[in-house]
C-alpha cells in the first residue's frame, strides 16, 4: 500500500489529483495511475512547425507591412542639429515618456521623477504577493463585480486627475507655490504679513539663519514634496474606501481590490500620456486638445542659422 | 558495430608535431619559429591597443575647449541696459537682468543669471510678452513649465530654487560677469543683486 501511494513522477500526488479534478491533462505516470501512452503525449502536444512559426511569420509580415505604410504615407522630418542654447518649446520626451513628464509638471523631480515609478513598479511587481487567492485563476471577469469595479475606478481616476491637471495651472488657476510663499512673507516685502510668516521667523533664528533661506526651503518642502505627495495618497485610500463602501455584500476580496487599484493605475498612465501628448503647448500649458498651438520648427531652424 | 569504431578512434592517440627552431625556412629570423613569431605579433597589436586605450582615458582630464564659459567677461556697460531689461549674453550662458529693488530704495541693481534651469537643466528663456501676478516679463521654462521671476526667484511650476546668479563686478561703467563663479540659492535675497552707482 505504502509504495501505491508515493508518487513515481515529479508532481505530487495531492496536486496531480486537483489538477486533474479541474480537466487539466497530466502526464506524469504514478503508480497509481497508467503509464501515459505516446499516443496521449501526441495528442496534447502542438508543433512549433507549422503552428507557431506561421503565427510569427503573419505577424512579422503584418508588423513590415504596417511599418512601410507609416513610413511612406506619414510625413516625419529630423529637426537640425542640436542647440544647447536654445531648448525648444515646448521640448517635451518620445510620446511613451510623456506620462512621466506630465507627472514632472506638478512635483518635485526626484518625487515624480525617481520615487512615484520606483514605489508604482513594486507595487505591480507586488501583485502576485498581495493576491493570494486561487478563485478565477487565469480566468477573466470569473463574477461580475470584477469589471464594475475596474470601470468605476477607471472613472474615478479620470475625474479626479482632470480636477487636479486644470487647478494646477500656476498662470490661470493656482499658483500652489507663490500662494504659499506668500503666506510666509513678511514686511517689508510685501504690504501686510502672511498669516504663516512667525514660522519662517522661528526657523530663520534657527535652524536656517535668514528668513529667505526658512522661506525657500519651507516652500519647496511643503509644496514640492508634501502636498503632493499627500493628495496622491489621499486620493488612493479614498478610492478604496468608497469601492469598499459600495460593494458590501459580500464584502470584496483582496483580488477585488486589486483590480480597483490596478485599473486605477492603468487610467493615470493613458490619462497622463493623453495630456502629456496632445494638451500641452509652448511653455507646457494646458490647452484643448483642439487647441494646441504648433510648435514653430520655422523659428528654431531659423534661430539655428543665426538669423533671428 | 559503429560505437566499436569510434570507441577506437578516440583512442587512436594523436601525433602532435611541434616546429623548432630548425623548421624555419629561408633564415628570416635565426632561432625563432613561425609560432614564436605570430604569438609575439599577436601580443604585441593586443598591447598597442591597450596602450590607445590608456591614452585615450588619460586624454579626457586634459580640457579640450577652454572659452568664454567658466572664465570672466566683460561684454556690457550701464549703458547698453535699461532698466527693466534682461538682455542675453551667449558666450557667458546669462541672463542680465536690470531692475528697481524696492527693498533696497528703489536702486537700480543688476543680477547676471546662469540660464540653465534648477529643475532638469534646459535653457530657459525669457518671455518678455507673459506675465506672472502683476510681474511683467518672466523666464518660462519650456521643458516643464517652471516660472522665475526677473530676479531668478523662482515662483510657480516645479523647479526647487532660484536661477543661480554669478558674481558681478562694477568698474566703472563696465560691467564685468564671472561665469564660472555661479552662486547656488534657496530663495531671492536683495543682498544677491548689485546695486548700481
Amino acid at each position: 500500500m505504502a509504495t501505491e501511494t508515493r508518487p513515481v513522477g515529479g508532481v505530487p500526488l495531492k496536486e496531480r489529483n486537483v489538477a486533474e479534478q479541474k480537466g487539466a491533462p497530466v502526464l506524469t505516470s504514478s503508480a497509481r495511475s497508467r503509464p501515459v501512452s505516446p499516443a496521449a503525449v501526441e495528442a496534447d502536444t502542438v508543433q512549433v512547425w507549422p503552428h507557431l512559426v506561421v503565427i510569427e511569420f503573419l505577424a512579422a509580415m503584418i508588423f513590415t507591412i504596417m511599418l512601410v505604410l507609416l513610413g511612406t504615407l506619414v510625413n516625419s522630418p529630423l529637426e537640425g542639429l542640436a542647440d544647447a542654447d536654445k531648448t525648444p518649446n515646448p521640448s517635451k520626451a518620445p510620446w511613451y515618456f510623456l506620462n512621466l513628464q506630465e507627472l514632472l509638471l506638478h512635483m518635485n523631480s526626484a518625487l515624480a521623477g525617481v520615487i512615484v515609478p520606483t514605489v508604482a513598479l513594486i507595487a505591480l511587481a507586488a501583485i502576485p504577493y498581495i493576491d493570494r487567492g486561487s478563485t478565477g485563476l487565469g480566468v477573466w471577469f470569473y463574477n461580475k463585480r470584477g469589471p464594475l469595479v475596474g470601470a468605476f475606478s477607471a472613472v474615478y481616476t479620470t475625474v479626479i486627475l482632470c480636477v487636479l491637471i486644470f487647478l494646477d495651472q500656476p498662470t490661470k488657476v493656482v499658483a500652489f507655490k507663490d500662494t504659499f510663499s506668500s503666506w510666509l512673507k513678511g514686511k517689508p516685502d510685501v504690504a501686510t504679513e502672511g498669516p504663516l510668516h512667525w514660522l519662517t521667523q522661528l526657523l530663520a533664528s534657527w535652524p536656517f539663519g535668514d528668513e529667505p533661506t526658512a522661506r525657500g526651503v519651507l516652500v519647496e518642502a511643503i509644496m514640492g514634496w508634501t502636498f503632493p505627495t499627500v493628495v496622491m495618497l489621499t486620493f488612493i485610500v479614498l478610492l478604496v474606501v468608497i469601492l469598499k463602501r459600495m460593494f458590501r455584500n459580500p464584502p470584496l476580496n483582496t483580488s477585488e481590490i486589486v483590480i480597483g487599484l490596478f485599473s486605477g493605475f492603468v487610467a493615470t498612465y493613458i490619462l497622463l500620456t493623453f495630456v502629456g501628448t496632445f494638451m500641452r503647448g509652448p511653455g507646457m500649458q494646458l490647452f484643448p486638445p483642439w487647441d494646441v498651438p504648433p510648435t514653430d520648427y520655422g523659428q528654431i531652424i531659423l534661430h539655428m542659422l543665426g538669423l533671428v | 558495430m559503429a560505437q566499436q569504431l569510434r570507441s577506437e578512434r578516440t583512442l587512436t592517440p594523436r601525433v602532435h608535431t611541434r616546429p623548432g627552431p630548425e623548421d624555419t625556412q629561408g633564415g628570416l629570423v635565426e632561432g625563432a619559429s613561425r609560432r614564436d613569431f605570430l604569438r609575439l605579433t599577436m601580443l604585441g597589436s593586443l598591447g598597442l591597443m591597450a596602450l590607445g586605450g590608456l591614452g585615450a582615458f588619460i586624454a579626457f582630464f586634459v580640457p579640450q575647449k577652454v572659452g568664454t564659459f567658466g572664465s570672466k567677461v566683460k561684454a556690457l556697460t550701464i549703458d547698453d541696459i535699461k532698466d527693466g531689461d534682461v538682455v542675453r549674453y551667449q558666450p557667458g550662458k546669462f541672463w542680465l537682468s536690470r531692475y528697481k529693488e524696492p527693498a533696497l530704495g528703489n536702486k537700480s541693481v543688476l543680477i547676471a543669471l546662469f540660464w540653465k534651469c534648477k529643475h532638469l537643466g534646459c535653457t530657459v528663456p525669457w518671455k518678455p510678452d507673459e506675465s506672472f501676478q502683476g510681474n511683467e516679463g518672466i523666464f518660462h521654462c519650456p521643458c516643464h513649465g517652471s516660472i522665475y521671476l526677473r530676479n531668478g526667484q523662482n515662483v510657480a511650476g516645479p523647479a526647487p530654487a532660484p536661477l543661480d546668479f554669478m558674481a558681478i563686478t562694477l568698474d566703472g561703467r563696465n560691467i564685468t560677469v564671472d561665469s564660472g563663479k555661479r552662486t547656488t540659492r534657496v530663495q531671492y535675497d536683495p543682498k544677491q543683486a548689485t546695486v548700481i552707482g
